[in-house]
């Protein structure tokens, strides 16, 4: 009986996050969905997905810059994030730099964005790709200190040290033991910062003003035109990269963590 | 020859070390007991390169490696936990110090760790990872790993306090052995009388900062501070 409900709740909760995946995606493939028509999604038609690998198909260049934005957002969150996360953890003012780590989530990063608007306006960032990346950058980055500062532990900062006394230098330190041993830690956090910069839509707007359109700017945008079947489309593209993420990190983590003392 | 002149640290305000000084010939231990706190971690850390005194120097054969990078010094500082860094194996571990020397060719460092896994008595667990193995057999690669960077000092932060009773008492006495047929120069930093006892062949007592030197036994014996003698009169009227 235990074991029945066992499996009923689990298939109720893949059905849960997998329908509308599904959903979206059946969707994606229909056009022409006439009211009042309720389960009917209308014609069947590829079009949009075969005009994804159209060279001009604003989808596709949707879907690499925010790729890239992505990317660099948390490549540069996770690497920065992990030095400074040590220097604080070290530091005897850890509690107030952790707590202006909070800040741009107190604030909300919208809110955020309103305040930085005028500066970047003024810098000459507001509408590009590089003034995007650097406004990501300042929500994904704390986020990355907050999360590193919890791993950092003595047996840590100790191996560095040892590391020093057996005749390696810094660079060797870090290199040859405290990124290969913190892999996992690492690996989880590039997951997580490349989400936050992946779904940001707001800020990204707000700087963007229109003009860096990433995906999440093009779902709201055929939302607002009432073109669901490109922002089905525009949603796939959306779950995909995230999916794929998550299956590499699963696997690799469980597989790094396992001869892991630190754990 | 090691040389300790004046060492002094002080911590927001507090005086952890007051002019430390001593000297260690080579191919001695110097054993340092004290309550814990009292200094000794710093002291190792200081002369590891590892923390900058404030004050004071330290020689070595008449240089002076006070403002040396640790990694120049040729001090291995061991800490109580074994350390062993858990992505590599046994032989990785082994090979460590020995890949750092970018001089030496794959096959010697191959030799070279299996050699040292064989006097360790750990051959067989060199493709194990460290998650794998027992608090001695973590110990003696901590020691073989050490010992592979050729150390001309080396420092004991208190090695076997994770130890249970047993696996310690065999440890002192391999490392003992090793010591000896290594031909090594350590200090050894305890607040466990009888192992201070044991792998020292000089000794010291660091107390607030202070450190008291003894040459021998019957010198530190004599020292009330030290509570040898309290521990003889203890054992004497356990057996009377």
């Amino acid at each position: 009986m235990k074991v029945e409900f066992r499996n009923v709740s689990k298939v109720l909760i893949y059905s849960v996050i997998v329908f509308p995946i599904i959903w979206i995606f059946i969707f994606s493939l229909f056009t022409n969905w006439a009211f009042p028509s309720i389960f009917g999604f209308g014609e069947f038609n590829i079009n949009i997905w075969e005009r994804l690998l159209d060279s001009e198909s604003l989808l596709l260049s949707g879907l690499l810059l925010s790729l890239i934005i992505s990317l660099i957002t948390a490549i540069l969150s996770v690497s920065l994030g992990f030095a400074t996360s040590e220097v604080i953890y070290k530091s005897r003012y850890k509690n107030t730099l952790l707590l202006s780590a909070y800040f741009p989530y107190v604030l909300s990063p919208v809110v955020l964005a309103l305040l930085l608007q005028v500066y970047f306006v003024k810098a000459g960032l507001s509408g590009s790709l590089i003034g995007v990346i650097v406004a990501l950058f300042m929500i994904v980055y704390p986020y990355s200190v907050l999360f590193f500062v919890g791993y950092w532990n003595e047996n840590l900062i100790n191996m560095k040290q040892l590391v020093r006394t057996l005749g390696g230098n810094k660079f060797s330190a870090w290199t040859k033991v405290v990124i290969p041993v913190s892999k996992p830690v690492i690996s989880l956090c590039f997951f997580q910062c490349f989400i936050i910069a992946w779904f940001e839509f707001g800020l990204t707007n707000l700087l963007g003003v229109g003009k860096v359109k990433t995906l999440p700017v093009q779902i709201y945008m055929y939302i607002q035109e009432a073109n669901p079947y490109y922002a089905a489309v525009a949603s796939c593209l959306m779950i995909a990269p995230p999916l794929f993420l998550l299956f590499i990190n699963r696997r690799w983590m469980s597989e790094s963590i396992k001869f892991s003392p630190l754990r | 020859m090691l040389k300790v002149t004046n060492i002094s640290k002080n911590y927001s305000g507090v005086e952890v070390l007051k002019n430390i000084s001593f000297d260690l010939q080579v191919n001695k231990t110097l054993s340092i007991l004290g309550k814990s706190g009292g200094g000794k971690t710093t002291l190792l850390k200081i002369i590891a390169g590892l923390l900058r005194q404030d004050s004071g120097e330290i020689l070595f054969d008449n240089i002076n490696i006070s403002e040396k990078a640790p990694e120049l010094r040729k001090v291995v500082y061991l800490y109580q936990e074994p350390l062993l860094f858990p992505h590599l194996t046994v032989r990785g571990n082994l090979e460590f110090p020995l890949k750092l020397n970018k001089t030496l060719s794959k096959d010697m460092i191959k030799r070279k760790a299996e050699e040292m896994a064989e006097e360790l008595s750990i051959a067989d667990q060199l493709d194990k990872h460290p998650g794998q193995l027992s608090g001695g057999q973590s110990q003696r690669v901590n020691f073989g790993r050490a010992l592979l960077a050729s150390p001309r000092l080396l420092l004991l932060d208190e090695p076997f306090g994770n130890l249970d009773a047993q696996t310690r008492a065999s440890m002192q006495t391999f490392y003992k052995k090793v010591e000896e047929e290594h031909q090594i120069t350590s200090i050894f930093v305890t607040h466990d009388l009888k192992e201070a006892l044991i792998m020292g062949d000089r000794y010291g007592f660091l107390e607030n900062g202070k450190i008291r030197e003894y040459s021998s036994l019957a010198e530190m014996q004599k020292d009330s501070i030290t509570g040898l003698q309290n521990e003889i009169n203890f054992w004497k009227e356990l057996e009377g």
